[in-house]
């Protein structure tokens, strides 16, 4: 077999499988141009729809599958020592897995009729059987998300000081980004016609640079040695840069980048620091994305109305979150930013969407579609939730076409 | 000598945190009690929560008054050994079952620390049987339940029933905070009182112990 033989033979079948994407409701490449409008603060009838909706329990319900067992396998004896002691080996697959997490979420995005979902590329390890790691210094926890999945919740960093970062093997920027690129490369081949993929590009600058630290080791930091705090946001940034890149060169047009800045009641850091530290990083990661036809999306949990401004000056185009339960106002936010913003998001995930009748449901996509109006809206739960019901995901959709309303 | 006290109160309340432990090292040696030096920095991490609520300082602003706090304390504890501070309450605080986060808490209990509360702080995923067994051997008046995911929200409800099983539910009264939690939240488990941050709980619990 000659060389180029070999490698059709390898390359067919995945071909096959990216054009085996499952027909649904959402409209792909459309899906994609009215997302890209939206973010040009243009407002589209109906906004357009994403999902950040990638809990396992979420695809579950929309596929009718149950949970995985992965969790009771991992608390078994037996699986437990397998995984404790094949966890090196187990990790070499992990792009497969990842692969195969997202093709599942995708085919349950388009079963429930959304545009466009997101796409995080975040590579994990797992330690042994209830800790995974990942390549920038974070433990995790393999916990249960309530519903025999398993889910996974930030522990702590395993960085020490600035001599232990720059020891820490970080990963090699361009590759970690291309290798991020192809998993988005593949998904937009196959679900491409039905449903937009938008990367999800992170963990950003400031959670990147201080879950692996720790919370108050990073913010005394700021303080006390800002040479080091400069250092590790200015490696976020290139890494970030890169990813963007990366996106747009496979084909990305919209991109969001996760970065939670704020608490429920305001900014965590001051304006003043945050601009200090992290506005350079900003505008260099939304100029990236700019130069190449891009636009990009913040998320930002927590309370952002004394961000807003800061968002639109970074070169944001859009904003996502916008929770209920931090006193977002989705018409005070319209009233501060014009059309120089896209709002995305503000359907509550503690009630609403996770036990609100269909009538209440369809009232508060219609407070929050109303409340955007004057520039682009793109709909969205405030945040991701294992406890939404996949049901009312769709009365949501049903409900900003008319047709539950 | 007042002075020296000033210096301290100023210093913390201005984050100059590279300067509270010598300042509160200086007082001393110009004769300040320690308890006089620990009620200074007290009114300054006050001020620090004034501010914080003024919208001047921010989240993180609360964790660098925390650390210079820990700094100076830390100079002042050997000397502070076998005084007996007055003290609003006691509050039993911690990171419910299932969750781990501790930003929260940790800045709880910081300030209700520096606000005169004794703080028996049980640290993060605790069972209710733990909180139970703290509030009975602190003889604690009330109990802060930190929470930030979503997930394990009925870990606030199992804390509840414990107290109430433990008889003690009449005896504490219980407050919520963190990310995912709501007034319907604090309601369907009858909590007494929900907090936005760290300087609202220093409200909350006084209005508690008063």
């Amino acid at each position: 077999m000659s060389n180029s033989e070999s490698i059709t033979g390898r390359v067919t079948p995945v071909l096959r499988w990216c054009a085996a994407g499952e027909t649904g409701r959402g409209c792909g490449a459309d899906a994609e141009e009215r997302l890209f409008e939206a973010l040009s603060g243009r407002w589209q009838d109906p906004p357009p729809t994403i999902s950040m909706s990638l809990d396992p329990n979420i695809t579950n319900q929309a596929l009718g599958l149950e949970p995985s067992g992965l969790l009771e396998t991992l608390a078994s004896e037996r699986g437990a020592r397998f995984v404790d002691r094949y966890a090196g080996a187990l990790n070499r697959f992990f792009d497969l897995a990842l692969l195969y997490f997202y093709d599942q979420c995708a085919k349950a995005h388009v079963a429930m009729g959304f545009d466009a979902m997101w796409l995080g590329y975040w590579q994990m390890r797992l330690r042994d059987h209830a800790h995974l790691t990942d390549v920038f210094g974070r433990l995790m926890d393999i916990v249960d998300d309530g519903f025999g999945n398993a889910y996974f919740m930030y522990n702590s960093g395993l960085i020490d000081g600035p001599e232990q970062w720059r020891a820490w093997p970080w990963p090699v920027i361009t590759r970690y980004a291309s290798r991020g690129a192809a998993v988005y490369r593949l998904l937009r081949a196959r679900w491409g016609r039905k449903l937009a993929i938008v990367p999800f590009v992170g963990p950003g600058l400031w959670e990147n640079a201080w879950q692996p630290y720790g919370f108050t080791e990073f913010v005394t930091a700021l303080r006390r040695d800002p040479g080091f705090a400069r250092e590790a946001i200015g490696y976020f940034t290139m890494l970030t840069v890169a990813q963007v890149e990366a996106f747009c060169a496979a084909g990305a047009r919209v991109l969001t980048l996760g970065e939670d800045l704020a608490y429920r009641s305001g900014p965590m850091l001051s304006p003043k620091l945050l601009e200090e530290f992290y506005g350079d990083g900003y505008r260099q990661i939304t100029s990236a994305a700019h130069r190449r036809g891009a636009k990009i999306a913040i998320h930002c949990c927590g309370n952002t109305a004394d961000l807003l401004e800061m968002f639109i000056d970074w070169g944001f185009d859009g904003a996502h979150a916008f929770e209920p339960t931090a006193d977002n106002d989705l018409a005070t936010a319209r009233a501060r930013v014009g059309d120089r913003l896209c709002l995305i998001g503000n359907i509550d995930v503690t009630h609403t969407l996770v036990d609100a009748d269909r009538e209440e449901l369809a009232s508060e996509v219609k407070r929050a579609v109303e409340a955007a109006r004057g520039g682009g809206y793109i709909l969205c739960s405030a945040h991701s939730h294992p406890a939404m019901s996949a049901e009312r995901l769709r009365w949501m959709l049903e409900a900003v076409c008319g047709e539950g309303v | 000598m007042a002075e020296q006290l000033d210096k301290v109160q100023t210093a913390v309340s201005d984050l100059d945190m590279d300067n509270i432990a010598p300042l509160v090292r200086e007082a001393l040696d110009s004769g300040q009690a320690p308890k006089d030096v620990l009620d200074a920095m007290c009114a300054g991490m006050a001020k620090v929560g004034e501010l914080f609520e003024q919208g001047e300082y921010y989240l993180a602003d609360l964790v660098l008054a925390g650390e210079g706090m820990k700094e100076g304390v830390a100079v002042l504890e050997p000397l502070l050994a076998g005084e007996t501070l007055d003290k609003k309450g006691t509050v039993v605080a911690c990171t419910v079952k299932g969750d781990i986060h501790d930003i929260g808490k940790n800045l709880v209990c910081t300030m209700l620390s520096t606000s005169g509360f004794n703080v028996i702080d049980l640290g993060v995923d605790v069972h209710e049987d733990a909180i139970v067994e703290a509030v009975k051997a602190n003889d604690a008046n009330a109990v802060a339940l930190s929470i930030l995911l979503t997930p394990m929200v009925d870990s606030i409800g199992d804390a509840v029933k414990a107290l109430q099983a433990a008889g003690l539910r009449e005896k504490v009264k219980v407050a919520i905070g963190g990310a995912c939690t709501t007034q319907e939240l604090a309601d369907r488990y009858g909590i007494d009182a929900l907090g936005r941050d760290a300087v609202e709980a220093v409200r909350i619990f006084e209005g508690f112990c008063a």
